[in-house]
């Protein structure tokens, strides 16, 4: 639920989302599900322009399993709260 | 069957095979699929068309009015017809492989469903290809208004009857109107309770029951040609029957046109030309009703559009091949769209309640056109699934992702919104619930009004917030049940879910492996060196001093640091915590160690406070420790002072270059801002003689005049100084105290003496030694004039520096300017206390 729990305070911030297939969307991220199944608004592709099939399109729902990076600023991330959020979860793993 | 107008008392099968202008012989045709009826599925069905049996004997040909012979057999269509009409031999030949389905008799035989949806999607994309054909050639369209009031009034007596077998669901979203939809919600409805024991070939098949969201697509493939029976209602013009006919082909895909393109064949030699005069009308009632998503069906109608154009019959019959061909293959809902997309041409009217189209100039019947195209595309798929079905999606998603613990499960968000509250936009934070807050936030985002579109907000609310607690309980029950990996014949097999992912590597920590392994090689063996970080231990005087590495260091931090986690969330719940596991991970009490000890035999929880993890936590730690255990930590780090890296490295005069380096730099400012905070916070605590303690302490375990080169050891005694005056002012220290204190002062003072000057680091800016000035003045505060009278002399150089440093300032910059304020305030900090005051030019006194 890490990722999870760390894509909710995410939403309505801008984000770029390189998927596997190379291409690297820009958006604002709606929403999120637990499989990390993101919905984009408002987006622009960064680099493949040279595929323009996105060209007319506003808003995105992008399968979670695709996604390789999702490029975030730094600003918008607690770390240390992050860090504790880590340690729960690997003690929450390790405890299972 | 009033309301249909249609007498199910047809003409006697005949037994010739029939000429062109004759009926079909039901019974020769019949494939007998109408007596599959098991009552179970449709309890209903009598009441509603009011005939327990309708027999077998239709003549479907009459549906289509031959100018000529005005067929015995009425024209009207009935869904009972058309589902009593299930000669197998008829419907290939009709329909292909798929049988007409009826919206009532949906409980009927699922075979006879898929069939019939085959077929009907076959004809329906045939008579949207005929449409498209004849859409350049747009005849009159005087015929076309009559036509739609008329199919209008039928199609609203039409859909009273439905509801009542369909569970309420009148139309979608409340919307009377026939619609451009393709007769989705019917098909919706009626097919998850449908078992279809039988798949239709390349077609998805569908889980008995289920509403499953991928359904949604082949559903409504499935549904379509199903929910294509023919148009109900007394008819009295073919036109009506036509433009159902034209309805019933166009949505739904199909898979066997020959058989439709045989059909038509044969259907066209019994057309005549009267359905000419309609054929006009017909494109414009085609599309309507294609958008009127009229779930009747009626084989005859099927026929009709093929005959309406009697003269194009050979060009139309010629597109038969060629749309067969590419689409012989299953497809799914695009291709539907895409026929409609092609039989919506702008030009076609679409409301029914326009005037006739010459009545309209050009241009507003081509914007009227251009804006039903458009809301026909997004009202197509409107009413795709019923409320039930949302509801059950809605169930389902949050049932995923909500949990009963939010602080543990998901704990980063939670915290972070606490942290970081989100600037409200009305200003006001309202504190809610964690279930109206999911339930909140899911209806913002999704518009979902529950029960209707004008019903209030809040009803909506409500039953979404039940339904999130009705959700908990259930995903409560449901995590006790499987566990993420089941042990099968084969091996293991691994499923995840939403919370517990699959694991792709499966990594044991140490701990696990070791144990593993003991239980594999069947011995216990204990390990004497007892360097990984052990827990709990509180070293007895006579064991062995301990050498500690890095890696058991940070090993100690962390569990800490999972001891106050635990410690944290178990106080969200209640208000007694365990605290000694915590205190014992500290390993404060472990090893007695003071300055100058070897660093590696250092008392542990010292060397812990030489990374910027646990001064993060030092506030956190501090709130579960109780008074004598924080005397405790800070007695142990008075004694420690210069085992500390912040003060060992963080002396300037250890370096060649005067210079502390930056990561000592940092480290200063992490202690600035966390642990000198805590410290003033525990000093405030203490009792003076304790402070006495804690000073005397500091003198004998530590180079005083060292560490006073350090900004924090500074700090500390600045703090432990201030406090200790601060008590002495208030008066309450009794006399044995006060002389216990003078002396300790003294012993301080003798300690620093001559080398006060040594305290301020050259390298370092006049904006930045404002501590140093602050120590300066407790520590003449405290002291007595004799004492004040050295620390002037020994600081003598440095306050002329300042004032002439504040002199030569450039006023005219303001940013000199504040520095110029910032460094006489500095030193007027320590001179106010002698009574002075300085300003750029000359010391006074201070006048009050």
């Amino acid at each position: 639920m890490l990722f999870f729990s760390f894509f909710k305070t995410l939403v309505d911030q801008e984000v770029v989302v390189e998927l596997k297939n190379d291409i690297e969307i820009k958006g604002t991220l709606k929403s999120v599900d637990q499989y990390l199944n993101l919905k984009l608004d408002n987006i622009s592709t960064v680099n493949e322009e040279k595929y323009p099939h996105l060209k007319a399109v506003k808003t995105l729902f992008v399968r979670g399993s695709t996604v390789r990076y999702v490029h975030l600023s730094a600003n918008s991330v607690d770390c240390t709260l992050l860090q504790d959020a880590s340690r729960r979860e690997a003690m929450a793993q390790a405890g299972k | 069957m009033s309301f249909f107008g249609f007498d199910p008392s047809g003409p006697p099968p005949q037994q010739r095979h029939p000429g062109p202008q004759e009926s079909y012989d039901f019974q020769e045709t019949y494939e007998g699929l109408g007596e599959i009826d098991d009552g179970l599925d449709d309890a209903m069905n009598n009441e509603t068309f009011g005939v327990s049996s309708v027999g077998k004997n239709f003549d479907f040909a009459s549906s289509v009015p031959a100018a000529a012979a005005p067929s015995s057999v009425q024209p009207q269509l009935s869904f009972a017809r058309a589902a009593a009409a299930n000669d197998d031999d008829f419907m290939k030949d009709l329909w292909g492989d798929s049988t007409p389905e009826p919206k009532a008799p949906a409980q009927q035989a699922p075979a006879a469903e898929k069939q019939d949806g085959r077929k009907i999607l076959s004809l329906e994309e045939i008579e949207a290809q005929l449409t498209a054909i004849d859409n350049p050639l747009q005849r009159g369209m005087a015929q076309g208004p009559n036509m739609q009031q008329q199919q209008q009034q039928q199609q609203q007596q039409f859909y009273p009857g439905m509801p009542p077998q369909y569970g309420g669901y009148m139309m979608p979203q409340g919307y009377m109107m026939p619609h451009p939809q393709y007769g989705m919600p019917y098909p919706g409805q009626f097919m998850p309770p449908m078992p279809m024991g039988q798949q239709m070939p390349g077609m998805p098949p569908m889980p008995v029951g289920s509403m499953h969201p991928n359904q949604g697509p082949p559903v409504y493939a499935q549904a379509g040609a199903p929910g294509m029976p023919g148009p109900p209602g007394p008819q009295s013009s073919s036109a009506a029957n036509t433009a159902s006919q034209a309805q019933l082909q166009q949505p739904p895909q199909q898979q066997q046109q020959q058989q439709q393109q045989q059909q038509q064949q044969q259907q066209q030699q019994q057309q005549q030309q009267p359905q000419q005069q309609f054929a006009p009308g017909a494109d414009v009632n085609m599309v309507q009703t294609l958008a009127a998503k009229h779930p009747a069906q009626d084989a005859a109608a099927f026929q009709a559009p093929v005959n309406q154009r009697p003269q194009s019959h050979a060009a139309d019959m010629s597109q038969f091949p060629v749309l067969g061909a590419p689409q012989a293959q299953p497809q799914q809902l695009g291709s539907g769209p895409e026929i409609l997309r092609s039989a919506d041409s702008p030009h076609l009217a679409h409301g029914r309640h326009h005037p006739a189209m010459e009545d309209l100039l050009p241009e507003e019947q081509q914007k009227l056109a251009k804006r039903q195209e458009k809301v026909s595309r997004i009202m197509r798929y409107c009413g795709v699934m019923n409320p039930k079905d949302k509801d059950f999606v809605t169930r389902f998603q949050l049932s995923q992702i909500v949990t009963d613990d939010p602080y543990n499960e998901d704990f980063y968000a939670q915290v972070y919104r606490v942290i970081h509250p989100k600037s409200a936009s009305d200003g006001s934070v309202v504190p809610v619930s964690q279930p109206n807050s999911i339930a909140q936030a899911y209806l913002d985002q999704s518009g979902h009004r529950l029960g209707g579109r004008f019903k209030r907000a809040d009803v909506a609310l409500h039953r979404m917030q039940q339904q999130v607690q009705k959700a908990v309980t259930v995903a409560k029950e449901r995590q006790k049940l499987p566990q993420n990996v089941r042990e099968g014949v084969l091996g293991k097999v691994s499923v995840g879910s939403g919370k517990k992912p699959r694991q792709q590597l499966v990594i044991l920590s140490k701990a696990a492996q070791k144990a593993k392994e003991a239980e594999d090689s069947g011995e216990v063996e204990i390990p004497v060196d007892f360097k990984k970080g052990r827990s709990g231990s509180i070293a007895a005087p006579s064991k062995p001093i301990k050498k500690y590495t890095k890696k058991d260091i940070m090993s100690i931090l962390e569990e800490i640091i999972s001891n106050l986690m635990t410690c944290e969330s178990e106080s969200r719940l209640t208000n007694d915590v365990d605290t000694t596991k915590l205190w014992e991970s500290l390993h404060v009490l472990d090893q007695k160690s003071s300055s100058g000890d070897d660093e590696l035999f250092v008392n542990p929880f010292i060397q812990a406070l030489n990374y910027s993890k646990a001064l993060k936590i030092l506030p956190r730690l501090f709130k579960f420790l109780t008074r004598d255990q924080i005397l405790t930590v800070v007695t142990l780090i008075m004694a420690n002072l210069e085992n500390l890296k912040v003060v060992k490295d963080g002396s300037y005069t250890t370096y060649a270059d005067k210079k502390v380096p930056e990561s000592i730099t940092k480290l200063v400012d992490v202690y600035t801002l966390t642990f000198c905070k805590v410290l003033m916070n525990a000093v405030q605590e203490f009792k003076f003689t304790e402070i006495v303690g804690l000073l005397h302490i500091l003198i004998q375990h530590n180079v005083l005049s060292f560490v006073s080169t350090t900004k924090i050891g500074l700090s500390v005694v600045t703090s432990l100084l201030s406090r200790a005056e601060l008590m002495t002012g208030e008066g309450h220290i009794s006399a044995t105290d006060l002389s216990a204190w003078t002396s300790c002062y003294d012993e301080l003072f003798t300690a620093l003496e001559s080398r006060i000057a040594a305290i301020f680091s050259p390298n370092q800016a006049d904006t930045e030694d404002d501590y140093v000035w602050q120590f300066l003045a407790t520590l003449s505060l405290g002291g007595k004039l004799s004492h004040q009278r050295i620390i002037v002399d020994e600081v003598r150089d440095e306050i002329f520096g300042v004032m002439n440093r504040a002199k030569a300032l450039d006023c005219s910059n303001p940013a000199n300017l504040y520095k110029k304020q910032n460094m006489l305030n500095n030193l007027n900090m320590y001179l106010v206390v002698m009574g002075l005051v300085a300003d750029e030019n000359e010391i006074q006194e201070l006048k009050n």
